[in-house]
């Protein structure tokens, strides 16, 4: 079986890491015997390894007290939920109080202009209803009609009947 | 002549019978190396301290639990790393996540073998100097690329205990820690250019 680059560059790392099993380790290093890319590409990853240096211990100690402090209140059964990190109220929580506010006043004025509309006798939601139906377009035309006879002091026809041709009025 | 020191099954043996000093000393023994690996997802000193308080309050409320078949340490890091991912998605930070898909495994595999080398970094380098590149290298990789690299690289552990804190095989620890260097070391080119070879 052919042991390739693609078979052989996932194991470099774990070979220098001495994490390789030996039968893996033989066929990497055979590999690694004829083939540069791969060379050179363990050269790379050791350069890698290289770039992650141990920092001293006293840059991250640590504060004095911690310890006794922690056992403290485990025992004193705190369970540990970042009360104390957690982030103060959003700006978007007063919004939505002031929202609420606002919301209050305007029903607080509607339920008083209604009680003063009905206090002076205007029409109200009894009287604005729709029992009383609109007469019709031919009925207030006939009225009209009748309007405009008496006016005029003409005998009553039917208007029905198409009106005799007469002489023309000046 | 100086007591040897006490095995951590003892201590938390002492501390479910009820022992706080004994949960103390365990505390002790570890909080320097919880620090450490905290600061790895938080560069803040206050949420350093938050981070690691809830760790050890978390392993204590879940002490009934540790079963043992990992050593405590490495017991203590699965605490530790879903305690900081935690504290970040309260947060509203989203830390940088990664798929392991099938594609990226191929365009990284490529990208190690055709891309410039890098170099190890300069003799004149300060250590300081070199730990600041490489944290922030660090900081912009994929959470699970960075989790593998610090627990390989800095908290030096084996692949198994690796495993047994992220709760995957060995096999993806070794594509996965492949992976994360290649993504290092892309990223550290891409962020210093100087440091590429010929």
């Amino acid at each position: 079986m052919d042991f390739t680059c693609q078979d052989a560059l996932p194991l470099v790392p774990s070979y220098l890491d001495g994490e390789l099993s030996e039968v893996r380790a033989g066929l990497l290093r055979k590999h690694l015997l004829d083939c540069q890319a791969c060379r050179a590409s363990a050269q790379d990853s050791k350069s890698i390894a290289r770039w992650f240096v141990q920092p001293a211990r006293a840059e991250f100690a640590a504060p004095s007290g911690f310890a006794a402090r922690v056992a403290r209140r485990a025992f004193a059964g705190d369970t540990g939920s970042f009360e104390a990190a957690r982030p103060a109220p959003r700006e978007n929580g007063r919004l939505l109080q002031f929202v609420l506010s606002l919301s209050a006043a305007a029903a607080a004025v509607m339920l008083l202009s209604a009680i003063a509309l009905r206090d002076q006798g205007l029409p109200n939601a009894d009287s604005l209803n729709a029992a009383n139906e609109p007469e019709s377009v031919e009925t207030v035309l006939r009225r009209l009609d009748e309007l405009n006879r008496q006016s005029l002091g003409a005998p009553e026809t039917d208007p029905a009947k198409p009106a005799a041709p007469g002489p023309r009025q000046p | 002549m100086q007591a040897a020191p006490r095995e951590d099954v003892s201590l938390v043996a002492e501390t479910l019978a009820g022992n706080p000093l004994s949960f103390q000393l365990l505390v002790e023994r570890y909080q320097d190396r919880m620090f450490g690996l905290v600061r790895h997802y938080t560069r803040n000193p206050v949420e350093i301290e938050d981070i690691v308080q809830d760790t050890f309050l978390k392993a204590f409320t879940r002490l009934k639990s540790f079963q043992q078949q990992s050593s405590f340490y490495t017991w203590l890091c699965r605490i530790a790393i879903n305690t900081a991912l935690d504290f970040h998605k309260r947060h509203g930070r989203n830390p940088v996540q990664a798929v392991e898909d099938l594609e990226l495994s191929q365009a990284t595999r490529q990208a190690s073998h055709s891309s410039a080398s890098l170099q190890a970094p300069d003799a004149r380098l300060e250590r300081d100097e070199i730990q600041r590149i490489t944290q922030a290298v660090l900081a912009e990789l994929p959470e699970i690329f960075r989790t593998v690299l610090v627990l390989r690289e800095f908290e030096e552990l084996a692949y198994q205990d690796m495993a047994d804190v992220l709760g995957i095989s060995i096999g993806t620890v070794e594509s996965r820690l492949f992976r994360a260097r290649a993504r290092f070391k892309e990223k550290l080119l891409q962020m210093h250019p100087e440091f590429g070879g010929t």
